[in-house]
């Protein structure tokens, strides 16, 4: 399968980028091609300019270089895997940002041209996956709504093929986590990537 | 009462801007102190906490886009609100006592029910949970945005302006 991996971390040192090398390597691993795109180290801008909301509706809503490759790279994916820290319950504002300047009309959706109802266009899109940390504990999470995990799996899940199956790979309370269940965490994203 | 009003939309003209300045306009003639932050214009996001710490009340006018709130939005609740489990961030936010979103989703509610509202979750358990308690959320959303109409557009201006005026 082809995969891309997303990678949204506000914080330069985060956790997260052991957790992307981990899931990088178990995709190789087993078999898959892959595509990174890390998006603090390529320095991508994730506020939606007004430019870009200007061109948003019409026929090429996208004038930026950098964000026409990463829509060229989604139109290849037949796997999309996530990889960012929760921040309040959700996706984290980089990551955000990147759903919203990348995944626009001609890429994740077509509107239809008179009724403007939506429909999915992300349906080489055979895997779903979201490896991330929570701060909160399971329990937590689920109270406040796990809204990361419903923004992947359901928001962007509504815009796949109807066979597409999601993985939800998440360490809960991870800054009280020791080092060695930090450490068997990355290894069970790896061996997870493998078998994808 | 000193309401913190948030507004996230990249473009000048754009309808979102129309709410926030009706929502604006409401509260001032009704009497409140408005202290008005738009997160596109602004650059001095030092500022951004200390003002928040002041609100007695807030107010977020942005457009939902991905099921909830722009990232320039959400960066603004990521840094200046205190999420639960965070052991790093400052306590609750007593000062608040008052929530109000005003937001536009350009699909229509059936497809945001599927979605489950992450937008909605994330202010009405989340950030109410750092508030007063017995804050209450009053949510005013346009849905099917993007199939309205310029008579639609102007009554949800009004509904807008209706339910801040009662503040």
């Amino acid at each position: 399968m082809r995969a891309l991996v997303i990678h949204a971390d506000p914080d330069p040192a985060g956790y997260s980028t052991v957790l992307r090398d981990a899931a990088v390597r178990g995709l190789r691993a087993g078999g898959h091609e892959v595509d990174v795109l890390a998006l603090a180290d390529e320095g991508f801008d994730w506020r939606m300019s007004t430019a870009d909301r200007r061109a948003y509706h019409t026929d090429d809503p996208i004038v930026d270089d950098q964000v026409r490759r990463h829509a060229d790279a989604v139109r290849q994916a037949e796997a999309l895997v996530f990889v960012y820290p929760t921040r309040w319950f959700g996706l984290p504002a980089p990551m955000k940002g990147w759903l919203e300047r990348v995944l626009v009309t001609g890429v994740a959706f077509e509107l239809h041209p008179r009724t403007h109802r939506v429909k999915g266009a992300l349906g080489r899109v055979r895997r779903l996956v979201a490896i991330t940390t929570y701060r909160g504990s399971r329990t937590e999470v689920l109270r406040f709504a796990d809204g990361g995990r419903r923004s992947i799996t359901r928001t962007i899940r509504l815009t796949c093929g109807w066979r597409c199956r999601t993985t939800w790979l998440g360490l809960y309370a991870a800054p009280r986590r020791s080092e060695a269940r930090r450490a068997e965490f990355a290894r069970a994203v790896t061996r997870r990537m493998e078998r994808l | 009462m000193r309401v913190h009003l948030v507004g996230a939309h990249p473009v000048p003209e754009s309808y979102n801007l129309a709410l926030r300045d009706r929502a604006v306009a409401a509260l001032t003639d009704a009497g409140h102190d408005v202290d008005l932050l738009d997160l596109y214009a602004d650059t001095a996001p030092a500022d951004h906490g200390p003002r928040l710490a002041e609100a007695e009340a807030v107010v977020l006018v942005y457009p939902t886009w991905w099921g909830g709130p722009p990232a320039v939005l959400k960066d603004w609740i990521d840094r200046c609100w205190p999420e639960p489990g965070d052991t790093s961030a400052r306590g609750r936010l007593d000062n608040v006592g008052r929530l109000a979103v005003v937001t536009t989703h350009g699909s229509g509610r059936l497809r945001n029910g599927v979605q489950g509202e992450p937008g909605r979750r994330l202010v009405g358990r989340g950030l109410r949970s750092c508030c007063r308690a017995g804050t209450r959320l009053q949510w005013i959303a346009m849905y099917d945005m993007d199939r309205s109409t310029p008579a639609e557009r102007r009554r949800f201006l009004d509904r807008v302006e209706r339910a801040l005026a009662a503040w």
